[in-house]
């Protein structure tokens, strides 16, 4: 079930079905205006073709692109079509909508991003989580503390007014790395976070780390890390080690 | 026609041929697993120098991989690691030092992660302590910032119940080291990277307790003879010393 799997991409899935409708539309189009069929089993073969190119990866915004430059498809499906009366001619337009289905692809992906953003804002908690029921703590570090247990009706509450913030600070580094030697050294972020979910279809899979005062966050995506601190604390525990 | 009959009649046995050969050699249920003397003459034969002389037992990690504890003529301890492929009981990996080490079932699960000892009792030792770990880092560029927790997670075996034994990556450990392969997986989406294992940033060492419960540096078992078939699955721990760790309530 798409619905269930956390990791699936949504606007990942709707840019594509929309590249595959745009695409198959010129398809036809251009099927209908041809004076000479083509073999209709072959028109997707010519397509898949003529996909096929030399290209360059790119990163925007967090997102690999693929440029495509080189039509190499195109000149191989025109090496063997070239002998054959009338052949490439047939070909031709279903082989080029190939190559330019790469960019396509590419302005859909470009323009899912702004889409993304107000889907899942970046800045917001909530998009790396929402459902936290069987969430629990896992101590990575001797730093942690015994018997701590996550609140998730707690955190619920103050998942929308924890603020975003610096995770580097000058007393922190002085306490933790100046002042401290390192066989004494203490771990900042003491807890993982199991269990969580992001916003469902995003296609996230975050890590998510709590801090030893058990008010902050620490959120690592694949792409970028966010620090999150909240005024009241949504652990219940001891202070023992 | 018979032409075309001839031509159906062989691709329907190259069909029948081909799927029950792929059952055979990769779906079938695995055979018993061999006796103890077929064991030791197969790997005295492909590596000499294990000379093994007694089985001590076989601990199955899954129903296709069998982790068998062994002393040698010498009086080493040993492991072997088999694993059920191609329709075959093989020897994936010999060593001669009963030092805790990583078996690998399955790289890209950790939840196959296997801890592997076999410790001589010449030794005297009380513990061990395995360890996952990772080390903390933090950087920052113009605008952003990243810190990377440090990660130091503990399990202790005592010997004198399981002077060898095979221990499963507590589910901690398992949960934690999911999560970075997650994330470190959806960093690199190129088909190329499948093969590197992002986790590889977490790391296994371990430390030797003797019996009265001290720091300990047993030699002799850090064996490095060992033979490996291809694509050795087991992974060397290297020993730490308790001034490595980090202890923030320690003296």
């Amino acid at each position: 079930m798409i619905e269930t799997d956390f990791s699936f991409n949504w606007i990942k899935f709707i840019a594509s079905v929309l590249s595959y409708t745009v695409i198959i539309f010129i398809a036809v189009r251009i099927y209908m205006k041809q004076n000479v069929k083509p073999g209709l089993w072959a028109v997707p073969l010519v397509w898949i073709a003529g996909l096929f190119s030399f290209s360059i990866d790119m990163n925007w915004f967090d997102m690999p692109l693929k440029l495509a430059i080189l039509p190499l498809g195109l000149w191989i499906l025109y090496f063997f079509m070239k002998n054959k009366e009338g052949q490439w001619e047939r070909y031709r337009s279903f082989a080029w909508l190939g190559f330019w289905a790469n960019y396509i692809f590419l302005a859909m992906a470009l323009l899912s991003v702004p889409f993304h953003q107000w889907v899942y804002p970046k800045e917001q908690l909530s998009t790396y989580i929402t459902e936290t029921e069987g969430a629990s703590l896992i101590s990575i570090h001797p730093a942690a503390k015994e018997g701590q247990q996550f609140q998730p009706e707690k955190f619920l509450k103050q998942l929308d007014v924890m603020k975003s913030e610096k995770v580097m600070n000058d007393e922190w580094y002085t306490r933790f790395y100046l002042e401290t030697e390192a066989s004494k050294r203490s771990e900042r972020f003491p807890y993982f976070l199991n269990g969580t979910h992001p916003k469902r279809g995003s296609g996230m899979q975050p890590m998510i780390f709590i801090e030893d005062d058990r008010k902050g966050m620490l959120v690592t995506t694949s792409a970028r890390q966010l620090y999150f601190r909240s005024s009241e604390s949504f652990i219940t525990g001891g202070d023992r080690r | 026609m018979t032409k075309k009959k001839i031509w159906m009649f062989s691709m329907g046995l190259l069909l029948v041929v081909s799927l029950s050969s792929f059952y055979w050699f990769y779906l079938a249920e695995p055979a018993a697993f061999p006796e103890d003397n077929q064991l030791i003459n197969e790997m005295n034969q492909i590596f000499p120098q294990a000379a093994v002389e007694v089985i001590q037992d076989k601990i199955h990690a899954d129903d296709r991989h069998v982790a068998v504890p062994f002393i040698s003529e010498k009086q080493m301890y040993g492991l072997s690691y088999w694993t059920w492929k191609k329709h075959k009981w093989q020897v994936a990996h010999i060593d001669l030092g009963g030092e805790p080490k990583v078996w690998k079932v399955e790289p890209q699960d950790p939840s196959s992660y296997h801890f592997v000892w076999n410790i001589s009792p010449a030794e005297k030792l009380s513990a061990i302590q395995l360890y996952m770990l990772r080390d903390r880092s933090h950087w920052m560029s113009e605008e952003k910032e990243t810190y990377e927790p440090g990660v130091q997670m503990e399990w202790t075996v005592l010997l004198q119940d399981q002077p060898y034994g095979l221990m499963p990556l507590p589910d901690g450990g398992v949960k934690v080291l999911d999560a970075y392969v997650n994330v470190s997986g959806a960093r690199k989406p190129n088909l190329f990277f499948d093969h590197m294992f992002p986790e590889q940033e977490v790391y296994f060492s371990w430390i030797a307790k003797d019996g009265s419960g001290n720091e300990a540096f047993p030699t002799s078992i850090m064996n490095n003879t060992s033979y490996s078939a291809r694509n050795n699955p087991v992974d060397y721990m290297l020993i730490y010393s308790e001034d490595q760790l980090e202890l923030p309530d320690r003296e």
